[in-house]
């Protein structure tokens, strides 16, 4: 496997998977912050915030309505991670190295990007035409993850894909469990607590976590239980838990992976303390939080020093 | 016929119709598809011709365009009327191919190494020494079996009286040979109707073939399957799609420069994410010049530093081998009978475009004096690049290329303008003749073989003889229909 195409297999699963990740939290959260009850306010900048993009956002808005963040999130060109950028990226990459990608799998994500174009405009417009195109995206996006897991090779080529995807995902868990702190809903006491469990809610759509909590957890959402649930649960796909794993699995899989497989154990590390028990606290939450994104964005870095970076004599 | 209003106003006569005979009707080897696309109503052209610009869209079959801002690359242009050839035809220029790749061949290495052939009288020695892609670096080297160009695109054309030349030899980097074998498979995934079994010849084996003839040219190869990789310059050279697909197909290494290096034992390395790996074979689609910054353009960012020490050493096989380029010198080009003759002993099967050589004072006189009724040709551009089509030129233009001709007469050569032939494409509801040409694909590895049909391309545009996929070009699927 070229070190080149490891990096564009890698790089595409990354940006596919922030868009699918963009997709359902503007689908889950989307819904929350318009069905806000009375008397409690929102703002929707905390969309933008989830995701990490403030400072990007700030420099070019003073608006925090929905119909910017919206745009932002869609179509905006200053921003790399919106929508309709990063699935033309994500193609980019997998037109740079379509020769070790399946057809069918390039094909499903040349038409995810027909559709992103064609559909970004009028989901900007309305909202229901967003929910529908959303839920497009998403399933054309599990088409393409399908597409990889069952008609090619588990090689190596397959191992970076997964490890962009898991990498991605990895971050992302931890963002959406931030919902609740950046969203700061005001107004009466009552209309935010009931704004904050719908937050709660929102998360774990977002992370289509919302069933399989209710059957192994409870039908209470409960922010600390959710975070126990979304970061320690070993058998949920998008929980810590489960990704830390999966990541540790594949590095050890790669030739001359030594130094990347201890990157991962950090990780791992920390995920195991949250399993023993949470902080009450939400500021200690939040700093917590911090720390997973930045052993996954470790893990990042090292796979990109060892297998892309170089030392070829 | 049930459309026959298809054909109302279908006129031959502007030069030879590919399939359909003026006073006849269908041709015979034509027949057959051309009856059943006549039944097709308006409404079924319509669906079908979206259907097949969606899948073409969907599947991302492309070619590149520069300077269009964004949109690096667009859908592939293929129309859906087949053009057809009879098989009795097309095994005579079949043999016609496999005589010139051959003669190619034996003319390169006698060019690097004696030059018989010149001090035969055959080719006058100035021309070669004069020749942009006559490159110094090779001379002598010695590739196995003296095999230097592997692959071979020839453009062909028909003129008014039937008769196939052959127009272009293209051997450093010829390209096509992807959308031939997408436009057969599109053709029969969204139209099976179309085609009856034992009809025509199939061509999808491209891939293996050039698989086996890359992998024969491995220096070392003890039972074990050679690395094999396509060397690009990258996603935005225009032909990236067919790099990729060729690569895909074969299950070869697709690389570029970047990606590689000559280690201190010469032997050629791709970078891998275990390390480096050892490549047996380059099936390079970067141009000659770019190929080694250490032995050409220094500034080149395509190649790869100290290729062709390794390759003169023996470390690697090169395909097609660097200084093929000289051949594909449209004055270079103009000898490639008399190299029939000279190494063969035979008479060319397919001839040459009559050609008049500036190099030549009495020919330089001739074109000079003929400027409005030829096509000028600069002896080393490709895709079209500074030809001058006389009949279409104004005034200011012949000036412009008889002054281009007298400063460097080397450089230029002319040809009669022909009347290329026509095929039928569907156009708003009726069926409209437009110009094509032809090019196939000819391999010589330890045997010669040679596409069934090729790249049919078209101008679209009325009486346009563009052919060119970058200058509104379209192309067909190829049929050799078995005739007999």
């Amino acid at each position: 496997m070229l070190a080149r195409v490891a990096e564009q297999l890698f790089w595409a699963a990354r940006y596919l998977e922030r868009c699918e990740n963009t997709a359902r939290l503007l689908l889950a959260v989307g819904d929350a912050l318009r069905d806000a009850p009375p008397g409690a306010t929102v703002d929707w900048g905390a969309l933008v915030a989830v995701i990490g993009l403030e400072e990007v956002f700030a420099a070019s808005h003073r608006e925090r309505q929905e119909e910017a963040v919206v745009r932002f999130l869609v179509a905006e060109t200053d921003n790399p991670s919106a929508l309709v950028r990063a699935v033309a990226q994500a193609r980019e990459n997998a037109r740079t190295v379509r020769d070790v990608l399946a057809s069918e799998v390039w094909t499903r994500i040349n038409r995810l990007y027909h559709l992103v174009r064609e559909g970004a405009e009028s989901a900007q417009r309305d909202a229901g035409a967003r929910s529908q195109w959303l839920s497009e995206v998403i399933e054309r996006l599990d088409a393409i993850q399908g597409g990889m897991a069952n008609g090619t090779m588990h090689d190596a080529a397959y191992v970076f894909w997964r490890l962009g995807v898991v990498v991605e995902r990895g971050d992302m868990t931890t963002r959406a469990l931030d919902l609740n702190a950046a969203v700061e809903p005001q107004g009466d006491p009552l209309a935010v607590a009931a704004l904050r469990s719908r937050l709660w809610v929102a998360t774990l759509r977002a992370l289509s976590a919302l069933e399989a909590y209710r059957r192994h957890v409870g039908v209470e959402v409960d922010g600390k239980a959710v975070c126990a649930f979304l970061l320690g649960e070993r058998r949920f796909p998008r929980a810590e838990a489960f990704l830390v794993e999966e990541a540790l699995e594949l590095v050890s899989s790669l030739p001359r992976s030594e130094p990347v497989v201890g990157t991962v154990q950090q990780w791992r590390r920390v995920v195991e303390r949250i399993r023993e028990g949470l902080p009450d606290s939400p500021a200690e939450m939040h700093t917590l939080l911090d720390r997973l994104q930045v052993r996954v964005a470790a893990v990042s870095d090292a796979i990109g020093t060892r297998f892309f970076g170089g030392g070829w004599g | 016929m049930e459309y026959e209003s298809l054909w109302y106003d279908y006129s031959t006569t502007v030069g030879y119709d590919e399939m359909v005979d003026p006073t006849a009707g269908f041709r015979p080897h034509a027949e057959r598809i051309l009856g059943r696309l006549s039944s097709w109503s308006p409404q079924r052209w319509e669906t079908a011709v979206a259907t097949l610009r969606s899948e073409i869209i969907a599947t991302g079959v492309t070619f590149t365009v520069y300077g269009e801002g964004e949109s690096l690359d667009r859908a592939w242009p293929l129309d859906l009327t087949p053009r057809t050839m009879a098989l009795s035809e097309w095994e005579r220029i079949e043999r016609g191919l496999k005589q010139r790749l051959m003669a190619l061949n034996l003319l390169l290495n006698d060019l690097y190494h004696e030059q018989r052939i010149v001090r035969a009288g055959a080719i006058p020695g100035e021309l070669i020494a004069t020749s942009r892609h006559f490159l110094k670096a090779c001379v002598g080297a010695k590739p196995p079996r003296g095999v230097w160009a592997h692959v071979l695109g020839a453009d062909l054309v028909r003129d008014r009286d039937g008769t196939i030349y052959v127009l272009e030899d293209n051997l450093r980097v010829p390209s096509g040979v992807s959308y031939m074998l997408e436009n057969r498979q599109l053709m029969k995934r969204l139209f099976p109707d179309l085609f009856a079994a034992g009809e025509i010849l199939p061509n999808d084996d491209y891939p293996q073939r050039l698989f086996a003839t890359l992998a024969a040219l491995a220096p070392h190869t003890a039972g074990e399957r050679p690395v094999v990789a396509v060397l690009t310059p990258g996603v935005y050279n225009s032909a990236y799609f067919e790099h990729a697909y060729l690569a895909q197909q074969m299950g070869a290494f697709l690389v570029e420069g970047r990606d590689c290096f000559v280690g201190e034992d010469d032997g050629v390395y791709m970078k891998t994410v275990a390390g480096p790996r050892r490549i047996d074979v380059l099936y390079r689609r970067v141009d000659d010049v770019f190929l080694d910054p250490e032995v050409f353009r220094a500034d080149s960012l395509l190649g790869i530093r100290g290729l062709i020490r390794a390759w003169r050493r023996g470390k690697v096989a090169i395909a097609n081998a660097p200084g093929t380029g000289v051949v594909d010198d449209k004055v270079v080009y103009a000898f490639v009978p008399q190299a029939i003759r000279y190494y063969l002993g035979e008479e060319p099967i397919l001839p040459n475009v009559p050609s008049w050589l500036c190099f030549y004072p009495d020919q330089r006189n001739y074109v000079l004096a003929h400027l409005p009724e030829l096509v000028v040709k600069p002896a080393n551009e490709s895709g079209g690049k500074g030809m001058v089509i006389g009949p279409r030129a104004s005034r200011a233009e012949l000036a412009e290329v008889a002054a281009r001709i007298e400063a460097d007469p080397r450089s230029y050569m002319a040809q009669p303008t022909l009347a290329l032939s026509t095929a039928p494409v569907y156009e708003e509801g009726r069926f409209v003749p437009r110009h094509v040409d032809l090019r196939p694909f000819v391999l010589q590895g330890e045997d010669l073989y040679v596409t069934p049909g090729g790249l049919t391309r078209v101008a679209l545009a009325a009486g346009s003889l563009v052919v060119n996929s970058s200058q509104g070009g379209g192309s067909k699927d190829t049929w050799v229909v078995v005739d007999r």
